[in-house]
């Protein structure tokens, strides 16, 4: 995050150096000058970075503890440089309302100059497609679609910072720094978004059983063909089944154990393309890309753990409890809306009966009026929580309800840990 | 997040529909002032009475963003009006007013001083330059 804010910052320093301030702040029309110019720079600086974190890559999984805090950094930043390009021009136009209106709507007329004109389509087809991301509700794939698009909108963004006259074709510094970032940012989302298949490497599994475990939630059990994949219990992976329509890549926690031969991921159904993976028939070649995440019991030195998952949230638990051997001290709560829905328990239940440290407590908000979980009562079932470390992976609101909570009782915010699992 | 970006949209929105609305309503009036630079600097350039000299003691009385000349390769002009419109902000040209002008000209840096590459003007500044000649150095 530092490291992010210092990129950002750095264009502003040459910036400022090329001219005295005193000049760039001189009067009205110099300072939102200025200001338009600042939002231009730091707009394209993040956005640069924006595609290097979308990119999906090992090594900011590490460094982000997890993809799903990657994407929601992505989502943030996004957010932030797009406002920062929407309000570039606005800042620069100021100096021509000055004069008259007519001057100000000549600067935002495309075709006039070239520079110009590819600055307005890259704007005009980020509004587009940001709104496409965050007001229209469609199907996952086609959202995906119109998000690689914006890759396109940044390439004509990028060409026209440099073929306007500014200070960044004034100033060599400032045009490589510019350009490098642009060029890395254009090369990671462009191997991403169009040349997956080409670029990156996958482990291809093929599918050896469906097994559904209630009316909505399927396990997929593979095996492996080429590449095996060597996970951390908790981590997740992306998942593309090569079979009719199915190819979208997903990420799906894995549920299997470490030790085990045969990776698993358990489903639920959420919607059309979750829905259709009960008929996926057996044999059917699966592409995978990962492991990813750092959610796991392993990353925390203590081992006197509460875990508490939120219905499918259970999947990276289940994975992690195949794999745990008694040194540690775990406290479990699985929160569901009625038995029925617990379709793991059993599972759960034996690994509890192998494993006197691992306690498993079935919660069923909609049973006996018992309402949802809170942080009082898993403190008092489990002999208090400040000493322990907290696992948490459900439904977003699950999640930020049950870690205010916990904050609220003493936990420190370093020792809760969770995972978005529909962080997109 | 949502809720900002939202906020963005809609103060965007709203500046566009004004800046367009405001120009179309300056079109139905019939107040053109797309050549108001043209008009002013006309009306300066009448005013200099044919007995003055352009030479540099004149050019650096005009020393002020309001009222600013500059002398650039021997020629002499007033740039007042163009106040407001330059790309690279008005502060870099009121740091020139009254001097000779040509190095900042040529190499878009006020003090000329810097040693990063920097470039000449384009064509389209030479054509709007024109618009504001008053005369050429020590004649008139």
């Amino acid at each position: 995050m530092i490291i992010i804010v210092i990129l950002s910052l750095i264009p502003i320093v040459i910036w400022s150096l090329m001219l005295p301030l005193s000049i760039r702040f001189y009067d009205l029309t110099s300072i939102t000058t200025s200001i338009g110019q600042i939002l231009g720079l730091v707009g394209i600086v993040l956005f640069s970075i924006n595609l290097i974190l979308a990119g999906r890559l090992k090594i900011l999984d590490k460094y982000f503890k997890g993809l799903d805090k990657v994407y929601a950094y992505h989502s943030q930043i996004g957010t932030i440089s797009f406002s920062m390009i929407l309000f570039h021009p606005v800042f620069l136009v100021i100096r021509f309302l000055t004069i008259s209106t007519q001057e100000a709507i000549m600067f935002f007329v495309p075709f006039i100059s070239p520079s110009v004109t590819l600055g307005i389509f890259s704007l005009a087809l980020m509004m587009v497609l940001i709104s496409i991301t965050f007001y229209i509700k469609m199907k996952y794939n086609y959202w995906k679609l119109s998000h690689k698009f914006m890759t396109v909108a940044f390439a004509l963004g990028v060409m026209h910072v440099f073929l306007i006259s500014s200070d960044i074709s004034r100033n060599n510094v400032l045009r490589i720094y510019i350009l490098t970032l642009a060029l890395t940012g254009l090369f990671f989302s462009v191997r991403r978004a169009f040349l997956s298949k080409a670029l990156i490497s996958k482990s291809i599994y093929k599918i050896e059983k469906v097994r559904l475990l209630n009316e909505n939630i399927t396990e997929i059990e593979m095996s492996l063909v080429k590449e095996k994949i060597t996970f951390n219990a908790g981590q997740f992976i992306f998942v593309s089944f090569k079979y009719d329509g199915l190819g979208e890549s997903h990420p799906f926690s894995i549920s299997s154990g470490e030790d085990e031969e045969n990776l698993k991921l358990v489903v639920k159904d959420l919607g059309d393309y979750t829905r259709r993976l009960k008929g996926l028939p057996i044999g059917v070649k699966v592409e995978i890309e990962g492991p990813f995440g750092g959610f796991s019991y392993k990353n925390s030195k203590n081992k006197d753990q509460i875990w508490v998952a939120g219905g499918i949230g259970i999947t990276p638990f289940l994975s992690m409890a195949k794999t745990l051997n008694e040194d540690y001290k775990i406290n479990f709560y699985y929160c569901v809306r009625n038995r029925n829905e617990a379709a793991l328990i059993d599972d759960l239940i034996k690994i509890a009966d192998k494993n006197i440290n691992f306690k498993v407590n079935l919660w069923c908000s909609g049973e006996e009026n018992k309402g949802f979980i809170n942080a009082e009562m898993i403190s008092n079932s489990c002999g208090g929580i400040t000493d322990k470390d907290i696992f948490l992976c459900g439904p977003k609101v699950f999640m930020e309800s049950l870690n205010e909570q916990f904050i609220s009782q003493g936990v420190e915010k370093n020792k809760i840990y969770y995972e978005n699992f529909n962080f997109i | 997040m949502k809720k900002s970006l939202t906020a963005s949209l809609i103060i965007f929105g709203v500046f566009m529909v004004y800046i367009f609305g405001a120009g179309l309503i300056d079109n139905l009036v019939g107040h053109k002032s797309v050549n108001s630079n043209q008009i002013l600097n006309q009306n300066i350039v009448t005013n200099i009475s044919p007995s003055l000299t352009l030479n540099m003691a004149e050019i650096s009385k005009h020393n002020r963003q309001t009222d600013c000349w500059l002398l650039i390769n021997g020629k002499v002009y007033d740039i007042t009006s163009y106040f407001g419109s330059h790309p690279g902000g008005s502060g870099v040209m009121a740091a020139t007013c009254g001097t000779d002008a040509t190095n900042a000209y040529m190499t878009q840096d006020p003090y000329a001083s810097s040693t990063g590459n920097r470039s000449a003007h384009s064509s389209k500044a030479q054509s709007l330059l024109t618009e504001y000649y008053l005369g050429d150095l020590n004649k008139l």
